[in-house]
């Protein structure tokens, strides 16, 4: 907990991106990794874990310590990253979210990922039942950019009997890389546009939006505030705190306003942006400043807004009572 | 602080009733998300009104001062709808029928923290 608030990190990753899973059929493997590391560095502070070699298969005690040790985080989602363009086991592997999980279960949830272009809809179809029944996911992250060939979330061919099957399952909270390739793909593959239909159709249902769908933040923000099953995840957001923070206070500001706080996300991006604890930090030191409460009628971050952001609101998406979840942790720590 | 007098469901309705009248011209509306044991009313903006930035303006010349005129009404407040206490001071000054708004509005508004 941060000053007695419940912190629910909703994106955590177990990556390997080691030289081992890089794919040697794809001649641009390397450049892809090499982006990925680099968007890493420069989200962390200048000398921040700098003698930390990220180009590897990370370990869950890796992970566990820098979460959960050297952060104040009470839980976690471990999630799946299905991007299969350069890696043989995918770059966040379905087996190490799963063993995050299952060693730390009072405090990681497992999000498994597929996608109908790794081996086709029915293998995903397939996974899905897998992950769900046998390995107990809670969500399903996507990402349906890709190289040379792309999906669409809205496509009723591929996409819809993966909904389908989720809410079968009794998954109802879905994820979605959005914006911010990783790689050279067309960066308009990863519109947020198309979770518009989706949503409509699929009312049940929860949408998670990642990354602020970069360069489409005003899409995003369209959308999420006329679709209430559209929610914003913060992920690598408050990494600017340290190297942007009048940034940040203009984007959480105009989310504040226009989305509201119940239905944002956080999300630390770890291991890739290293420890949480200073962003947590820089996050509860957050303010929006007079001149854009002034200027653009942005409202404070107040606790509130900061309770529900930090954790809350994914605990109620996840059916986790925040209270009772902090005594099991403690109850199992004593 | 708890409401002197719940706000009662039919008097809400009838209110909300009479908002949905003015925000139907622009093809938009509002409808009840929830109301709580303090008089706390949270309403939810649909049509053309979601996703629209003038949503603050609705909320606070339209919608709360005639859901403030309900017994045991606190606070009113709609997500996409919030903002600051410099932009709710600029509303207040605004001329015109809902003159009545601001003065509702302070003592009414300071819990709209969506």
């Amino acid at each position: 907990m941060i000053d007695g608030l419940f912190v629910f990190d909703h994106v955590i990753h177990v990556y390997d991106m080691d030289d081992a899973n890089l794919r040697a059929d794809r001649p641009d493997a390397e450049s892809a990794r090499v982006q990925l590391l680099e968007s890493g560095r420069r989200a962390r502070p200048p000398g921040y874990m700098a003698d930390v070699d990220f180009a590897r298969r990370w370990t869950i005690e890796d992970v566990y310590e820098m979460v959960f040790v050297d952060a104040p985080t009470d839980m976690a989602m471990a999630q799946v990253v299905p991007l299969f363009d350069w890696y043989e086991d995918l770059f966040s592997p379905i087996s190490s979210q799963h063993a995050m999980a299952a060693a730390y279960p009072d405090r990681v949830l497992f999000c498994g990922g597929v996608d109908p272009l790794y081996r086709g809809l029915g293998d995903a179809l397939d996974q899905l039942d897998h992950q769900v029944r046998e390995l107990g996911a809670r969500s399903i992250k996507f990402y349906n950019g890709h190289l040379p060939k792309s999906w669409s979330c809205d496509d009723e061919q591929l996409a819809y009997p993966l909904y389908e099957r989720c809410r079968e399952l009794g998954i109802d909270v879905l994820q979605f890389h959005k914006g911010t390739p990783i790689g050279l793909q067309d960066v308009e593959s990863l519109r947020p546009v198309d979770l518009q239909r989706p949503a409509r159709d699929f009312p049940d249902m929860q949408f998670v939006v990642h990354h602020l769908a970069l360069p489409y933040l005003d899409e995003l923000i369209n959308i999420a505030s006329r679709f209430q099953n559209i929610h914003v995840s913060l992920t690598g957001v408050f990494n600017y705190c340290l190297v942007a923070p009048r940034r940040v206070q203009e984007i959480v500001g105009r989310l504040l306003a226009e989305v509201g706080s119940e239905r944002l996300l956080w999300g630390s991006e770890a291991a890739l942006l290293g420890s949480p604890g200073p962003y947590l930090d820089a996050f509860m030191a957050l303010e929006i400043p007079d001149d854009l409460q002034d200027g653009y009628g942005y409202p404070p971050l107040t606790r509130d807004d900061r309770r529900l952001i930090l954790g809350e609101n994914f605990a109620r998406l996840m059916g986790i009572d925040p209270t009772a979840a902090r005594a099991r942790i403690e109850e199992n720590a004593a | 602080m708890s409401a002197a007098v719940a706000p009662a469901p039919a008097a809400l309705e009838g209110a909300i009733a009479r908002v949905n009248r003015t925000l139907a011209t622009h093809a938009g509306a509002v409808e009840l998300d929830s109301v709580s044991a303090e008089g706390s009313v949270r309403m939810r903006f649909t049509g053309m009104c979601a996703g629209c930035l003038l949503r603050p303006v609705t909320l606070e010349r339209i919608v709360a001062p005639e859901l403030r005129r309900v017994a045991g009404v606190t606070t009113v407040a709609a997500p996409g709808a919030r903002v600051s206490p410099q932009a709710l001071e600029r509303l207040g000054r605004l001329p015109g029928r809902l003159s009545s708004a601001r003065q509702d509005r302070q003592t009414s508004t300071e819990g709209g923290d969506l």
